[in-house]
């Protein structure tokens, strides 16, 4: 995944740069809030990982003004910062952030809290998807998922909401196939 | 037991030992980042004295708003390259800043600058300048 992190602290910038591309993920960095929104104007990110406390534009303000954007594509925001206590942890959440990270970083949170984030993202990816177009074969009816992978139709809808399917015949297919059947039975009855 | 600077108490920092340049290596390898420990100790010598400088304009200018600022701004470095006495003094600092209270500030001062100069020497020791 593209990730864009915003950290003013060289070192910190550093080991969260190096650290998320040993999980193999590209890693855009900036040093600032100010240039982090500027690169989130000019391309999307779904994951951005922003300190707190940054000069000119800090990690409140960026989540506020990437929330604001509403953009039809979401973006998990993880919050970075050595501050804590539930107060800090509600200022980030009501600014729009999704997660908070305590430095200095520990790579297996780090891993988890990015793996939440992508589990995260790919059900959003998902819903977004039931809840617009889906890429359906228009030969035998299956339905492509975000992994290119094929599903039964009702497989595909029952696995991924709250529906369940039950099966009956409508006026069309009873017609065209259904009528011709009791026909033919009728025949051969007669 | 506590430090005291003149009558101020600046907490204990007894049970933290000074910086070594194995806490360095021990982070980087509990990090499983020891490969780029060259450019990390070079980020945080290109960044640390200009650290402690900000820090000390804003304790002589007394204002405890850009202390807090300062000190949590070297605060984090310095824990992420395992120099804890170093990163618990500046958390002192920074509270002392966000309590308002410049003559602690002032009489933390001292040792931050010592366990400042502790690391940097150590780390251009075993690394070079």
């Amino acid at each position: 995944m593209k990730i864009l992190i915003a950290e003013d602290d060289k070192v910190a910038r550093l080991m969260l740069k190096s650290t998320l591309e040993s999980f193999g993920h590209e890693v855009v960095e900036t040093d600032n809030g100010v240039t982090a929104w500027e690169q989130y104007s000019q391309e999307h990110y779904r994951l951005m990982i922003v300190d707190w406390m940054m000069p000119q534009l800090d990690g409140l303000e960026l989540c506020r003004a990437v929330r604001a954007e509403q953009r039809p594509v979401y973006t998990y925001i993880i919050m970075l910062t050595v501050l804590g206590g539930k107060g800090c942890y509600l200022r980030a959440m009501d600014a729009g952030a999704d997660d908070f990270i305590r430095k200095p970083l520990d790579r297996d949170e780090l891993a988890a809290r990015v793996r939440v984030a992508e589990r995260i993202l790919g059900l959003y990816s998902e819903v977004t998807q039931l809840e617009s177009l889906l890429p359906i074969c228009s030969y035998c009816r299956k339905i492509r998922d975000p992994n290119d992978r094929w599903h039964d139709i009702e497989v595909y809808i029952s696995n991924r909401t709250e529906s369940s399917f039950t099966h009956g015949i409508c006026p069309d297919c009873y017609q065209s196939r259904i009528e011709p059947q009791i026909r033919q039975v009728d025949r051969v009855e007669s | 037991m506590t430090n005291t600077v003149g009558s101020i108490d600046v907490g204990s920092n007894n049970d933290i030992a000074p910086f070594q340049v194995a806490d360095l290596r021990r982070v980087m390898a509990d990090a499983d980042l020891e490969d780029i420990i060259d450019d990390l100790v070079e980020a945080f010598l290109d960044d640390a004295p200009v650290r402690m400088q900000n820090i000390g304009m804003s304790v002589e200018a007394a204002s405890s708003k850009e202390i807090r600022t300062a000190a949590h701004a070297y605060k984090s470095a310095a824990a992420s390259i395992g120099a804890e006495q170093l990163a618990e003094l500046l958390r002192r600092l920074e509270v002392a800043g966000a309590e308002g209270d410049c003559t602690r500030a002032a009489a933390l001062l001292p040792l931050v600058r010592v366990a400042h100069d502790t690391v940097v020497a150590r780390l251009r020791e075993e690394f070079g300048s």
